[in-house]
């Protein structure tokens, strides 16, 4: 398994969704603080621009009226009082008085006394009733704020003022906001971004955790898996994976202990199996000590033929011992133990077992066995009932006179193979699929449980190991039973 | 990987390019001006008009008679064939050459100038105004400070007096009827003080260079919010009447009057309007005829006595 088979991960998606969502809302934040501050900046520049402009109006406005009383040149006032708010008034690049033929008749820069109002849209707005403002960038003061105020009582209208604010200043504050903006919404960005790279780190950390444990859980194993303490979501998920992994090893043990019930009537079906061989076996030796007591009975006397006979008996009940011995053997409950075997002797035993059934139908058996095996780790008792049900199988699937052969091979250094070949009625392509079901069987009620092949199955697997079928039906079937040498951890 | 690097170049490139279009759309002021091309022609059809000008007495500065002058011009303008303007002068003679020489078609007078000016050049009083109750007469008023100590006429003795114009009505009502009333002599007073406008008067009683001044009431009233206390009232009389030259232009006399007295300062619109006019004006007109001035002359007559 990859270590990481996602094409993008959590941190990245949620880098990228809640990063991403963060970082527009920041902009979008900035933006209309900026653009909410400029306005209220250039409104305050152009309120302060009105009211030093009406301030101004009043006194220019009283120069006129002055002037018109007393008959002095009104020109002469205007420029001394435009002179006295250049002076003291900061922030004014201009001040210009036009009369109502937009002549100048004052204007804080002599150099302009020759120069009428040239564009049409200020003519428009020299007849304004009321202040207006304006913001350009003119060619002669740069950045301006130009107010425009007609001087007026009522309709009494002498001239208009225009007074050009600078607006350079107004614009470098604005510069300084966007920067000082700029670096605020980087500054949070970075550190949001920094803080939520490290929260969800933290979290896939423990999720990366439980991962792990996840990798490292072996039902078969007792030992506890250790899961950091957390009162949060992923601690609720460690828990809940604490309980799953309880109620898997307990399935476990049930499963065991339903696959040990299903082994011993497996065992007991095939010791019925066994049964009618052995009882053959028995009951020869049993005729001959039974003719050899008669014997004895009948010629009590005659003491050699008795002691040959007593010699016969004694071999016909060693033998019968001999049998049984190894029916009790295979019969015998035993505690599972992995031990180093050498799978030849097994294939012998078993084969040893099955003589008489093999006998009985003249089947041609052949060992072809690979004497320089190694020995394998395995439980001898569970691999010894793979091969019993295999071969039983064979025996039972070749007719008359049908041939067995059993081979046994190194597949590679970690690996060999015990392959079970007959030439009997063989498994077709549909059936295939499902030999290694429990229950699934195509004998008689009475010839098999159906257990046999999904049993050895799941020993083969215990075993870390794999049974192939081939089969080509009334030829050929092949059983491989592939069996690791060392059990790996 | 490579992909991913140009993803981010990408993304910086946009919002590089994003950060620069903010930055120059910020910095943009630029607000044009509002188009106004429409006044032009208002003002054109304003100037058709034949100009007449209207004299004022000198009773306040000449920025303040515009304030509450001006409106009033406008009013007349706006109800008639002529377009008014004013006219102001240096001193109250002015204003009685300005009328006498045809300078002026029509003059606010203080009804102290007009009586002179009646009896000298048979000048004529066509309106005179209403007061806030819309009776056609006022009151002049003694008036002090807040905490001056002064609390009747009696304790003016010995007190710095400042008072309006010589030529009005207010000064002369105090020095030869309401003085002569208490008897008082001038003599008896720190020192008297004549000053061009009423408003003048008020201000130096309330900076404290003078004791107690003489106003017209309704100025008296507007500076009652600065500690202005009323400490004697005149008699009734009538207000200050706007004035025509012997022989007057018929048509400019019957434009002001029917535009006057047509004024119901009660509806809302006209109350509205003649708001920033001179509070003197601003509740109506009445026609005046020169009886309603008799009592001046007996002052005056009481003062040549004198």
């Amino acid at each position: 398994m990859d270590k990481n088979p996602y094409k993008v991960g959590l941190v990245t998606k949620l880098m990228v969704v809640i990063g991403g969502i963060t970082i527009l809302l920041m902009i979008v934040i900035s933006i209309t603080i900026l653009f909410q501050w400029r306005t209220l900046i250039v409104a305050n520049q152009e309120k302060n621009a009105s009211s030093v402009t009406k301030a101004i109006s009043t006194s220019l406005t009283d120069a006129f009226i002055y002037g018109q009383k007393e008959n002095t040149q009104v020109e002469d006032l205007l420029e001394r009082y435009i002179n006295n708010f250049m002076n003291s008034i900061e922030g004014i690049k201009y001040i210009a008085v036009y009369n109502n033929s937009r002549q100048i008749l004052a204007h804080s820069d002599f150099t302009k006394y020759d120069q009428g109002i040239k564009e049409p849209i200020k003519v428009a707005v020299m007849e304004s009733d009321s202040l207006i403002t304006a913001i350009h960038n003119s060619e002669d003061y740069g950045w301006i704020i130009e107010t425009v105020l007609p001087l007026r009582v009522a309709s009494k209208r002498w001239g208009v003022l225009i007074i050009g604010f600078d607006a350079e200043s107004m614009r470098t504050e604005i510069q300084k906001l966007f920067f000082l903006l700029f670096f605020i919404t980087t500054c949070v960005i970075i550190v949001t971004l920094v803080v939520l790279y490290i929260t969800i780190g933290r979290l896939t950390n423990s999720l990366r955790i439980l991962v792990n444990a996840m990798d490292k859980t072996d039902i078969d194993s007792d030992t506890e898996i250790s899961l950091p303490q957390r009162n949060d979501e992923i601690g609720f998920l460690n828990y809940r994976f604490g309980l799953l992994l309880k109620r898997l090893s307990h399935s476990k043990k049930q499963l065991v202990e339903a696959q040990k019930q299903i082994y011993n009537a497996e065992k007991l079906a095939s010791i019925g199996r066994l049964a009618s061989g052995v009882a053959h076996e028995i009951n020869n030796p049993l005729n001959g000590i039974k003719n050899c007591l008669y014997a004895i009975y009948k010629e009590p006397a005659n003491q050699q033929q008795t002691k040959e006979y007593l010699k016969l008996v004694e071999e016909g009940i060693n033998y019968i011992e001999t049998v049984v011995q190894k029916l009790l053997s295979f019969a015998r409950q035993q505690e599972k133990a992995m031990v180093y075997l050498n799978i030849n002797e097994v294939i012998q035993k078993v084969s040893r077992l099955l003589d008489f059934r093999i006998k009985n139908k003249q089947i041609q058996f052949q060992l072809d066995l690979d004497l320089k095996l190694p020995n394998i780790q395995a439980d001898e008792q569970l691999i010894t009932e793979v091969f019993m049900n295999i071969l039983l199988n064979s025996i039972d699937a070749v007719n008359e006179a049908g041939s067995i052969i059993i081979k046994s091979r190194l597949l590679d250094p970690k690996q060999l193979y015990v392959s079970v070949i007959d030439n009997g009625i063989g498994i077709n392509e549909d059936n295939l699929q499902n030999i290694f079901e429990p229950f699934y069987t195509t004998k008689g009620p009475k010839e098999g449980t159906g257990l046999g092949l999904s049993v050895s199955l799941g020993i083969v697997e215990a075993h870390r190991g794999n049974i192939e079928v081939k089969s080509i039906p009334n030829k050929e079937t092949e059983f491989k039973v592939i069996l690791p040498i060392k059990m790996e951890q | 990987m490579k992909k991913e690097v140009c993803l981010i170049v990408l993304i910086i490139i946009v919002l590089a390019s994003a950060t620069t279009l903010i930055y120059l759309s910020v910095l943009d002021i630029q607000k044009p001006f509002p188009n106004f091309q429409e006044n032009l022609n208002n003002r054109a059809v304003t100037l058709k008009k034949d100009t007449i000008f209207i004299g004022v007495v000198s009773r306040y500065p000449p920025p303040v008679i515009f304030q509450g002058y001006q409106p009033l011009m406008d009013y007349l303008s706006e109800n008639s064939d002529f377009k008014f303007e004013l006219k102001l002068s240096s001193n109250y003679d002015e204003t009685v050459q300005q009328l006498v020489n045809h300078k002026v078609e029509a003059a606010f007078l203080g009804s102290y100038v007009y009586v002179g000016a009646h009896d000298k050049f048979g000048v004529k009083c066509i309106l005179k105004p209403l007061n806030e109750n819309s009776e056609p007469f006022f009151h002049s008023v003694l008036i002090t400070k807040s905490g001056s100590g002064i609390h009747s006429i009696d304790d003016i003795r010995r007190k710095r007096i400042a008072l309006p114009s010589e030529q009005s009505f207010t000064t002369n009502w105090f020095l030869f009827y309401e003085l002569k009333k208490q008897n008082i002599k001038q003599n008896e007073l720190d020192s008297i003080f004549n000053f061009s406008h009423h408003q003048t008067v008020i201000s130096q009683v309330l900076k404290g260079n003078f004791d107690a001044g003489v106003v017209r009431e309704q100025i008296a009233k507007d500076y009652a919010k600065f500690g202005i206390r009323i400490i004697a009232k005149s008699y009734p009389m009538a207000g200050s009447p706007i004035v025509v030259p012997k022989d007057f232009n018929p048509k400019v006399v019957d434009a002001i009057k029917t535009a006057l007295l047509n004024l119901d300062v009660r509806k809302p619109e006209n109350r509205k309007k003649v708001e920033s006019w001179d509070k003197e004006f601003s509740f109506g007109f009445v026609e005046a005829t020169d009886s309603d001035y008799h009592h001046i002359r007996k002052l005056i007559q009481s003062r040549k006595v004198k």
